[in-house]
């Protein structure tokens, strides 16, 4: 899967591109792990483009959401395609992420909207 | 009396009587005996009186192997204990040989008329005495079968081509072994070859060393048969099947050429010995069928630990037998009670790190574990593991009936039991939507299978190192969610799929609320932030 990342004052969004599965998931999570430890303002994951994600891929917005709040960085997740934000609902990850509509939104909540 | 046809009705009672004999007396053997056996399969002696049993009761060392394969399949019985067993049913299978051997004609008589009495009395309809019963009639149905062979077979003897046939099967002792050898693979038991060559040696129609090479090879052809009826298994059942031949082979390459060196030189060794205990060829081909299960017994003693070591690499345990197995109980432990919860808290941490395994079936391959296995093996794996649990947590307060811990075990064990009850949930769940083909699964069973996964995972991350933020996350992944289902539910209800595929999976999302709230009452901790 591709990931691109844009960096801005307020936030680093990656935007993941493709199917989160088992043989993606681990290079996704290094990225994200990578971009926390650079402390950056917050990190936002925009989903807009992510056609599918399996448990190894729900389990990446876990431990980088995790990482990120240890950091003290806000994380949050959105843009999510239907099929993909009906995968958060049941499995109860929109309980514990911070998901917004878009990236607009996530930015607008951030303190910045976007540009 | 035709004297062909007199020999056909013997192998007809004999073959009756056998099947008679098995199938009752195991009847008889099973129920008390059995639980009793499988109680005391710790003590030394057990596996061996229980081995020999079945040697004697099956008459098959065949059918022993896989006694004692189902026994360590089930976790009753280590390997070791198994080979010990194994051996003992080798010399069990003598005790026919033996009775064969000895000339019971008046006794079988008896027996036979005390069977008819019993029947006239009408003991074969009671259920108490109705396998004795039939034991007693296949034991003398089968000896009975054996004197008409033995009677038939002097008058055999003059018939020119069955002359010829049997003095071609022992003109010398290679054919003579393999003739046994090819025999035994094909009726599956050794001890069936030596019983049916008894009366051929008695009238002469076979010389003694020549039945003696055809008892040997025979032996080892029932060891051959074994590995064969084994070929489709792997791991431990394969091992013992492995063992089983091995040995006779070993006890053959011992017997063999002390045979051979008494043949060539006259040195007195085996067969002198055996002239010398019995006067009759007849009792000195069974006894000579015993020596060689005797050997096969020694040399499983001796050899026991590089034998299990060389089948081991030879046939290493499947998967699903390395998972069937506890990690962290063992038997000592149950003496100290802190030690024993210590190991029944990591043995449970296990098992949860499997739950997600159960949905392996419905998943991706790629996205499968690494040792993923069809859900009746995984599931009836675990299942064995947490009835262990149960068990070990059972023997560890018979163990030390004063001990204090006893709201721990009451816990341990409420524990263990949400375990099995979810193990089994999950394994509904699957079934159910496995039963709909994948083309005609709504997208909501993908999801769903997905979503509960990663839920699983996050509860095996809790199972095994339990944070105060990893039970705060499990107790809000498995918080109720009444309304996405429900929601769900009414579009299935209303969808295109097949009325037994929406049945599925409208069942499925029941059991998935279901094993949600499992879920968040399977750790006390998490049951206690409700």
């Amino acid at each position: 899967m591709n990931v691109t990342f844009e960096t801005a004052t307020a936030a680093t969004v990656a935007r993941p591109q493709g199917r989160l599965d088992f043989g993606a998931a681990a290079g996704l999570q290094q990225q994200l792990e990578e971009v926390i430890a650079q402390k950056p303002a917050a990190l936002v994951v925009d989903c807009a483009q992510l056609e599918y994600v399996s448990s190894a891929g729900l389990r990446v917005f876990l431990v980088a959401a995790r990482a990120a709040k240890a950091a003290n960085i806000p994380f949050i997740a959105c843009g999510l395609q239907a099929s993909v934000r009906e995968v958060f609902d049941v499995s109860g990850f929109t309980r514990i992420l911070e998901i917004h509509a878009d990236t607009a939104a996530a930015l607008t909540h951030l303190g910045t909207p976007a540009a | 009396m035709n004297t062909a046809s007199a020999a056909a009705a013997g192998l007809g009672l004999f073959f009756v009587g056998m099947r008679l004999v098995g199938s009752h007396l195991q009847q008889l053997a099973s129920g008390r005996i059995r639980s009793l056996l499988a109680r005391t399969f710790d003590r030394p002696l057990v596996p061996p009186l229980a081995g020999f049993l079945s040697g004697a009761l099956t008459q098959s060392t065949s059918a022993s192997t896989f006694i004692a394969t189902g026994l360590v399949s089930a976790g009753s019985l280590g390997l070791a204990a198994a080979l010990a067993m194994l051996a003992a049913a080798n010399v069990g299978t003598s005790v026919l040989v033996l009775l064969a051997a000895v000339d019971l004609r008046t006794l079988v008589l008896y027996l036979l008329a005390a069977t008819g009495c019993a029947f006239f009395a009408g003991l074969d309809q009671a259920e108490r005495s109705r396998h004795a019963v039939l034991a007693v009639l296949g034991l003398g149905l089968l000896l009975f079968g054996l004197s008409l062979l033995k009677d038939s077979v002097a008058d055999l003897r003059s018939n020119p081509w069955i002359r010829e046939f049997v003095e071609f099967s022992g003109s010398n002792s290679a054919v003579g072994f393999l003739a046994g050898f090819i025999i035994a693979v094909a009726v599956q038991s050794s001890s069936i070859v030596t019983v049916l060559a008894l009366p051929l040696v008695n009238e002469g129609l076979l010389t003694f060393d020549h039945t003696i090479m055809m008892i040997y090879g025979a032996s080892v052809g029932s060891g051959f048969a074994t590995l064969l009826l084994a070929s489709g298994m792997e791991g431990t059942s394969r091992q013992l099947a492995l063992c089983q031949a091995l040995l006779r082979v070993l006890a053959a390459a011992v017997l063999v050429p002390l045979f051979l060196i008494e043949q060539s030189t006259g040195v007195p060794l085996v067969l002198a010995g055996l002239r010398h205990v019995a006067d009759s060829p007849m009792t000195q081909s069974g006894v000579a069928y015993l020596l060689f299960q005797l050997v096969v017994a020694t040399m499983a003693a001796v050899l026991d630990k590089p034998l299990l070591s060389l089948t081991a690499r030879l046939s290493p345990p499947s998967t699903a037998q390395l998972l069937m197995k506890p990690a962290y109980l063992f038997d000592e432990a149950v003496e100290d009670p802190a030690t024993a919860l210590s190991l029944a808290q990591l043995e449970h941490a296990r098992l949860v790190g499997f739950l997600p395994d159960f949905l392996d079936d419905l998943r991706p391959v790629e996205e499968r574990a690494p040792n993923a296995l069809p859900l009746a093996q995984r599931s009836a794996a675990s299942a064995s593991v947490a009835k262990d649990i149960e068990d070990f947590l059972g023997s560890m307060v018979r163990a030390n009936p004063e001990m204090t811990e006893i709201q721990q075990v009451f816990e341990a064990r409420s524990r263990v039991l949400a375990l099995q009850t979810l193990q089994s949930a999950l394994q509904d769940f699957t079934n159910q939507l496995a039963q709909v083909p994948e083309a005609q699964r709504p997208p909501f069973a993908a999801h769903m299978v997905e979503g509960l996964h990663a839920i699983l995972m996050v509860a095996a991350d809790v199972a095994r190192n339990a944070t105060e933020d990893d039970l705060a996350l499990l107790h809000e992944l498995t918080a109720e969610r009444s309304a996405l289902m429900d929601r769900v539910r009414q579009e299935l209800l209303g969808g295109g799929s097949s009325i037994g595929g929406r049945e599925s999976v409208l069942s499925a999302t029941l059991l998935f609320e279901r094993i949600l709230w499992m879920l968040r009452r399977l750790s006390p901790v998490t049951s206690n932030l409700d």
